[in-house]
């Protein structure tokens, strides 16, 4: 026994064995945990993008003010899970709309981005036009575009009573 | 030729590494594959329901009522919207858990009262005559109605 601790021969090969081990197991863990983390964040960001499904409910133009209410219809009752999503711009005839920083009846004006519509949930953005120039006259119709800061967008149309 | 071939064993630890290597790619790329295959067949699950959640909404502005009806599979109400001449005002429903069966008509009567402290409008839903009543302040100001139900399709 004490011979063998004594007898040094062919140790540096072990040693050599062991951190080529260690050195491999450690390169495929850094590996592994990226492309988990990437295909992770791929999945809960743009990935999730086909996901989302948001349904305009109501657009009321009541003077300078907009007021777009929208739902979430990405529930798990229908489609399996919950998708939430976030609204980054809403446009009207290609025109970016605005947050209105006054507060309309008895319901707080949302900001964009910082507004989660949760899956199921109805939201109401109270916004105003960017240009004043460009007004929405009564009996006109208009497109509207919703997009969401994964990258979806919804259209639909309305009429200005 | 083979038996010195087999016994030659430079170049194994490449061949395993590069095998091993095109399989953690294959693992990858499978896994997002698979995942977003997944994502696409529910969201196509949902439009083939919301396809079949057409609705029929018959409005009598005179007689302050309207009609709803389910005309492909059963629906969830999820809101009314109702349209005055300067107001957009909407009564949330999805706490009442209305279901609508396909081909029945429920209706939907406005009576006079208040609006809510929020300003949505009261709903009551009478299962057993399968009637929605909303309350607002005058009911000959409404214009239009529509209905949202809980898979997004509106009417």
């Amino acid at each position: 026994m004490k011979k063998l601790f004594t007898n040094r021969k062919a140790v540096s090969p072990v040693i050599a064995t062991v951190l080529m081990i260690m050195v491999t197991m450690a390169g495929m863990t850094i590996l592994f945990g990226f492309v988990i983390s990437y295909s992770d964040s791929y999945k809960a960001g743009i990935g999730t993008s086909v996901m989302e499904s948001l349904t305009i409910e109501d657009v009321w133009v009541n003077g300078a003010s907009i007021q777009v209410t929208i739902y979430n219809a990405a529930t798990k009752a229908n489609m399996g899970s919950d998708v939430d999503l976030n609204v980054a711009t809403i446009y009207v005839d290609g025109l970016a709309l605005i947050n209105n920083d006054q507060t309309s009846i008895n319901r707080d004006t949302i900001n964009f981005n910082d507004k989660l519509v949760g899956s199921g949930e109805h939201v109401m953005f109270i916004c105003k036009l960017s240009s004043a120039s460009f007004l929405l006259s009564s009996g006109t119709t208009h497109d509207i575009t919703i997009a969401t800061i994964r990258g979806s967008n919804f259209k639909d149309q309305f009429n200005v009573s | 030729m083979l038996k010195r071939l087999l016994k030659n064993r430079k170049g194994v630890a490449e061949v395993i590494g590069s095998v091993m290597f095109i399989v953690i790619l294959l693992f990858f790329f499978t896994n997002v594959y698979l995942w977003h295959d997944a994502a696409t067949k529910q969201v196509n699950d949902l439009y083939v329901k919301k396809m079949n959640a057409g609705m029929e909404v018959t409005f009598d502005s005179g007689s302050s009522s309207a009609n709803i009806t389910a005309k492909g599979s059963a629906v969830v109400l999820s809101r009314i919207w109702v349209v005055t001449g300067n107001q957009h005002l909407y009564a949330d429903l999805q706490d009442r858990n209305i279901h609508l069966v396909a081909g029945r008509v429920a209706k939907i009567n406005v009576v006079s009262g208040a609006l809510k402290s929020d300003g949505s409008i009261q709903a009551d839903w009478d299962n057993l005559n399968y009637r929605i009543t909303l309350q607002y302040p005058i009911p000959n100001e409404i214009t239009m109605m529509s209905v949202i139900n809980t898979l997004g399709v509106i009417v």
